[in-house]
């Protein structure tokens, strides 16, 4: 299929021109020994390094013109890949000019090979990278910088709630012993409205701090042998009074093929059903909340399980769903006012099914109803390691 | 999470010996592809990724655990014993080889010979010692892993293809044996050239072979001297290939070393 030059075609014009497309590619261009020997080069790699012509085709190595730095990085994962793989892509290094500035490069290599399958040549080519990685930096040096203010956020949020934990253990004390003693009903009044209150406010500090403790990478998950569906069950029936007093009824289905005892968190998963359960009577005000758990993939010492918290409530927008699982962040703005509630609860629930490697997810229609669900990996005993 | 699946173990050969290779820092077990098969015949061949690197299980990374080579050492030790591999010939690569010195410190009688391939128990120079490179150096080579694993580079290339749940799309396009997770990678970076194990060498009676490229840069001649000198029952061969991987660059020469070795120390 090679296409005939135009006859008049002046032949050495032809070859000059490819020499002027080499020697002036807006790239340089290097061909080097399988072991770095420098061969060929082009003048654009002159014109930006001001290195001498001569000088590069005398025995320098192409690594020698690089910093420490960049050295150690040729020699531990450029040369391997380009021996590995044939070639190398997107190599990042520091070239050293002949004054001494620092030229940052992008390279890219391949190995040509001859038919016994032995490094011949290496070609390289090589971009300036200078705008690219001063862009590079800005964009690192902003993400360290974010992410140590939500570092240093948090850890101030935690500071404060335990700050703030201790004065008011005090105060419930005092109310405590309040409440005990002789009182007017109106005096009993103000101290049930006490307590109540600091009540609300004590756990709306321990979610808080479970908040931070769940997003603090040094959070270490438990491992014990544990019964989920005692677990599953006893949560139900904390929550029985609380639903029959709101007329709600609360069901709960556990498959036979769950295992009866697996090896897990059992408190994260607790406090994440109990999250779940405990939302879904708030916002159910009539109808039912239902606790489902089904065993899915079974491998040889792990089960998958998962768990939906169902209920016939008031729902979620479509435009507030992928928000719900926010701190501070409720289905409506009159929600904590109609409802209560910090809305971290999803939130740790979602941070804690992070760290098991699984998320949460949810299925809503408003006025009908709300399913919560996970799934989640759980050792089976026994068959583990 | 055996410790076969967390370093990604893989067994082949004929021999009932062991013959252990581990990688050093920037790639993965297939850096031993051109030597490994060469000893299947004679040898029971066992190649693994250390943890964070090749297609090791990087959830088992412990900055703790690994902050010392030690702990690399305490995984080589656990592969033998979950493997049930004695009289093992150990093949350690640049930082490796300081592995295996560790690891046949803390359970001499696993291991039968030791074959560092361009060792180096330090890196950094230190009164009366050169290791070749200072402090600063190695900020630097930190600087080059910045670029390379955070910048626009080719390691990035399944996040901007936009597809993390089928990386093959991705892959041939990349430097697939020396992906790493950035942090990780920085971290083995420090731990690697910050690490001093010279007072290390001398537990080491079993016989040793010291591999020494020439124009090394990360682990020079004097260095290889230094090695020899501090392991007495070592053979030091310096060879005529150049750079830091010669079971790459000169995998004959390489093996051509090894079964000398081997065959004079057996």
């Amino acid at each position: 299929m090679a296409h005939e030059p135009p006859a008049r075609l002046d032949h050495a014009l032809l070859d000059e021109t490819v020499e002027d497309l080499y020697e002036h590619a807006p790239c340089g261009y290097l061909s080097t020994l399988p072991d770095g020997t420098i061969a060929r080069v082009n003048q654009t790699w002159l014109d930006w390094t001001g290195q001498a012509r001569a000088g590069l085709l005398s025995g320098t190595k192409f690594q020698t013109l690089l910093t420490v730095g960049s050295r150690i990085y040729y020699e531990t994962h450029y040369a391997p890949l380009l021996q590995m793989q044939g070639f190398a892509r997107e190599i990042a290094f520091d070239v050293v000019c002949a004054d001494g500035r620092i030229l940052p490069v992008v390279a890219n290599a391949v190995q040509k090979r001859s038919e016994e399958g032995s490094a011949v040549i290496n070609r390289i080519t090589l971009f300036d990278s200078t705008d690219r990685k001063r862009y590079e930096r800005e964009l690192l040096l902003a993400r360290r910088r974010a992410e140590q203010t939500v570092k240093e956020k948090a850890d101030l949020l935690s500071m404060l709630s335990h700050d703030i934990r201790n004065p008011l253990n005090a105060v419930m004390g005092v109310v405590q012993l309040l409440d005990r003693s002789e009182l007017t009903d109106r005096q009993r009044r103000h101290v049930q409205l006490l307590k109540s209150s600091s009540d609300n406010m004590l756990q709306l500090l321990n979610r808080v701090l479970e908040l931070s403790k769940a997003e603090s990478s040094s959070y270490a998950l438990g491992r014990t042998a544990f019964s989920l569906r005692a677990v599953i069950e006893d949560i139900v029936a904390t929550f029985g009074p609380t639903a029959e007093a709101k007329g709600l009824r609360l069901r709960c289905t556990i498959s036979e093929r769950v295992p009866p005892i697996v090896v897990g968190d059992a408190i994260v998963l607790r406090q994440i059903v109990t999250n779940l359960v405990g939302n879904a009577i708030k916002f159910t005000p009539a109808g039912e909340v239902a606790v489902m758990v089904q065993a899915g993939e079974i491998a040889a010492d792990a089960i998958t399980l998962h768990v939906a918290v169902s209920d016939t409530g008031i729902g979620i927008a479509p435009d507030r769903l992928d928000r719900i699982f926010n701190e501070f962040t409720q289905a409506s703005d009159d929600t904590a006012a109609t409802f209560g509630g910090s809305g971290l609860g999803l939130a740790i629930s979602r941070k804690l099914l992070a760290l098991h490697g699984s998320e949460i997810h949810v299925a809503s229609t408003p006025g009908q109803g709300s399913t919560f669900s996970f799934a989640v990996r759980l050792l089976v005993p026994g068959t583990a390691e | 999470m055996s410790v076969r699946a967390r370093n990604n173990v893989h067994v082949s050969g004929t021999g009932a010996q062991p013959m252990l290779f581990a990688h050093g820092f920037g790639c993965d077990q297939n850096m031993w592809r051109f030597v490994a098969p060469a000893f299947e015949r004679s040898y029971k061949v066992v190649l693994f990724d250390h943890v964070g690197a090749g297609h090791s299980d990087t959830a088992a990374y412990d900055q703790r655990k690994y902050g010392t080579l030690a702990g690399y050492a305490a995984d080589v030790l656990e592969i033998c014993r979950e493997l049930d591999l004695e009289e093992v010939v150990f093949v350690g690569h640049s930082v490796a080889a300081m592995m295996g010195v560790l690891a046949a410190g803390m359970e001499p009688h696993r291991f039968s010979r030791l074959v560092l391939v361009a060792p180096s128990p330090r890196y950094l120079n230190d009164a009366g010692y050169v290791g070749g490179f200072a402090r600063s150096d190695i900020d630097g080579l930190l600087d080059a892993l910045d670029s390379n694993y955070l910048g626009w580079s080719s390691t990035m290339a399944p996040v901007i293809i936009g597809n993390a749940d089928r990386p093959e799309l991705a892959a041939e396009l990349t430097n697939s044996f020396c992906r790493a997770d950035p942090a990780i990678a920085a971290h083995f970076a420090r731990v690697t050239f910050l690490s001093d194990n010279r007072a290390d060498l001398t537990r080491i009676s079993i016989p040793t072979l010291i591999l020494q490229c020439a124009e090394d840069v990360i682990a020079p001649g004097s260095v290889g001297e230094y090695v020899h000198r501090q392991i007495p029952a070592s053979r030091l061969v310096n060879m005529k290939a150049t750079g830091h991987c010669p079971n790459l660059s000169a995998p004959d020469e390489t093996i051509a070393a090894m079964r000398e070795f081997l065959a004079a120390a057996g």
